[in-house]
């Protein structure tokens, strides 16, 4: 399909291994570093050179480097924040993601020349606040996951910035001072900072959440496969599949079928391949969801024949 | 000079705070704040209105669940009705609600919720350039963070000495609607207002799954545990937080009962009239005793610092 404004793909690598273990063929561009926690294992948000050499790997391959910054930051971590920032310019990173209000107000005044992202935890609900942002610099928002479809599109009609949506993979749902996973080490006998390196599901009748330790998400993957054409047909071209606790395979494999779909979603012509559920299904340990694009509670998929039921069984 | 501030979940509970010696009191506006059900109609919050200014205090209103983008007129409406009235304050709980009344309404004094997320200094400051003239931080913030804000920001700073302290950052969760969430109509004068039960943002409603006893599974194991949920009061370490600079006390909970709101208030105001002369011995012994018997959610426990300076539970 041909489009006026080029689709961009884009997922998240939260160290250098994980960069060197994927095949980022399906993307357009890459967040860097974990927003959640600053004892991640070689998080680039702080281990500095690794984020360097990352965003010059990305450079090479005719890809986006996109600098992420912690999702909440304290006082103490502001210093280490400034760090990552002085390598986002210095290495000539294509932007920056920007969660926190206070990250917000550093960028625009020590590092103006940086293109801004407002990612999901920036708590954007309303025009006024996209507006807001936008005034101050930001370039890209992504309104928080609760926001549904209809609203975004409402917000994105009155405000002149590109807006993000997630279009696969598991969503966060809080971010947290202390790590679940270690305060629970006495009974799991688990230990930092291999303990978010496992999968670790919190489950209680019928939901569940991940734990990534300083980080929740959904359980389910957000799967927004069958209403691409709705989505292009909004206007949203930039999407996320959101993989900064999946494996390798996942994160090529479930990339290339988004790819392929995109790229096949000509108006009238739209079928979805059955290989394209194998594949995520594949990649699913819990399930689909829609999240709250619908204005539904998150952990339900929407669908408009019915397959929803069958996707989950 | 400190400003004690206790909830009214009603007008009962806003005269029996006032009485018990809270310096100002805040108030749910219904259909436009968190906690529905103990927000107060207008003609309640006229009533609140008159016994706060009658013995000289404030009365602020929270009006801390987000409209939606069709809703800021309504919202901007009530706003402007509420400050003909005289009241002392409004918390907001978004950017750019804050930045909107403070446009429309330089006057009224504005505090930015816990939920608008102020963790750190440069938060203050970003809210205070936003229109914030009371920035409300969350118990992770130590008095060593408070006094780094205190010497950048000119923003008062107000910190919960009784509440409830949760695994997710305030602000920053949005599990509830995960699990359940809808929307339901509320009838605000002639207008339906939709609020979005399931989330903290946008209606107010939260189902606290974070209290349910859950399974954690992964790596072939799997455990019984639930995520930390406790009540938490300030004591021994409200001096080191008057002393880096707090500006006002909030007693969290317009969910409790009016006599309960009570003692926690008389309890802070001994605090605050004689902050060096903590309750030691006996008398310590029965403020402790009081305090646990008003808790609603888990156990009550103090908080306090830790060699590190950062909050931890005693």
């Amino acid at each position: 399909m041909t489009l006026k404004t080029p689709v961009e793909l884009t997922t998240s690598v939260a160290n250098l291994d994980a960069l060197e273990a994927s095949n980022l063929t399906p993307y357009h561009a890459i967040y860097l570093g974990n927003i959640y926690c600053r004892l991640y294992e070689r998080n680039f948000l702080e281990a500095l050179d690794d984020l360097r050499t990352a965003v010059e790997i990305l450079h090479a391959a005719g890809k986006k480097a996109y600098v992420s910054t912690y999702a909440a930051p304290l006082t103490p971590d502001l210093d280490q924040v400034r760090r990552v920032l002085e390598v986002a310019a210095t290495s000539q990173a294509d932007a920056v993601e920007v969660h926190n209000l206070g990250v917000l107000r550093i960028v625009a005044q020590e590092f103006p020349s940086l293109r801004v992202h407002m990612g999901a935890f920036a708590n954007v609900y309303t025009d006024l606040t996209a507006r807001k942002f936008v005034e101050l610099g930001a370039a890209r928002i992504t309104p928080n996951y609760e926001v549904s479809l209809s609203e975004t599109d409402l917000i994105s009609s009155r405000v002149p910035a590109e807006f993000e949506i997630l279009l696969h993979g598991k969503m966060s749902l809080g971010v947290s001072e202390s790590c679940f996973l270690l305060t629970g080490a006495s009974t799991l006998g688990l230990s930092c900072p291999e303990a978010c390196q496992e999968e670790y599901f919190l489950r209680y009748e019928d939901w569940e959440l991940k734990s990534l330790g300083k980080g929740v998400t959904s359980g389910r993957d957000v799967c927004m496969l069958e209403h691409i054409p709705q989505l292009l047909a909004s206007g949203h071209r930039v999407f996320r599949i959101e993989t900064i606790s999946e494996t390798p395979a996942y994160q090529s494999e479930v990339g290339r079928v988004y790819a392929d779909a995109i790229a096949r979603a000509e108006p009238g012509l739209w079928r979805i391949k059955e290989e394209w559920w194998d594949v995520l299904r594949t990649h699913s340990s819990h399930g689909f969801c829609n999240g709250f694009y619908f204005g539904r509670s998150g952990r339900l998929y929407i669908s408009a024949n019915g397959a929803g039921a069958a996707l989950n069984a | 000079m400190t400003t004690l501030l206790a909830p009214g979940g009603s007008v009962d509970m806003v005269r029996v705070a006032l009485d018990s010696g809270a310096d100002a009191v805040y108030c749910g506006v219904k259909g436009w704040s968190r906690y529905p059900s103990h927000g107060l109609s207008n003609p309640e919050i006229a009533d609140a209105l008159h016994l706060a200014h009658d013995r000289d205090r404030k009365l602020l209103l929270a009006m801390n669940s987000v409209p939606r983008t069709k809703e800021t007129d309504l919202f901007l409406e009530r706003v402007e009705r509420y400050a003909l009235w005289g009241i002392d304050g409004l918390i907001v709980n978004d950017i750019g609600v804050l930045d909107l009344v403070h446009q429309h309404l330089p006057g009224l004094p504005l505090s930015a919720s816990v939920g608008c997320g102020a963790l750190n200094v440069e938060d203050v400051l970003f809210l205070e350039a936003m229109g914030a003239e009371t920035v409300i931080l969350p118990w992770t913030v130590s008095p060593a963070d408070v006094t780094r804000m205190r010497a950048a920001a000119g923003a008062h700073l107000e910190i919960f000495v009784f509440g409830l302290k949760e695994h997710i950052h305030l602000g920053r969760c949005y599990m509830p609607g995960y699990v359940q969430r809808m929307e339901k109509t509320v009838r605000l004068d002639d207008h339906g207002r939709s609020l979005v039960v399931g989330s903290a943002k946008q209606g107010g409603v939260c189902y606290r799954i974070c209290k349910v006893g859950c399974v954690l599974a992964g790596n072939g194991t799997t455990h019984s545990t639930r995520l930390p949920y406790e009540s938490f009061f300030i004591c021994r370490d409200l001096g080191a937080y008057l002393h880096a600079g707090v500006d006002l006390l909030k007693i969290q909970g317009r969910d409790l009962t009016p006599a309960s709101v009570g003692a926690l208030v008389r309890f802070y105001r001994r605090l605050l009239d004689a902050p060096n002369d903590p309750p030691r011995g006996k008398e310590a012994s029965t403020w402790q005793q009081a305090l646990r018997s008003i808790t609603r959610y888990g156990e009550l426990h103090e908080l306090q610092l830790d060699g590190f300076g950062n909050p931890s539970r005693a």
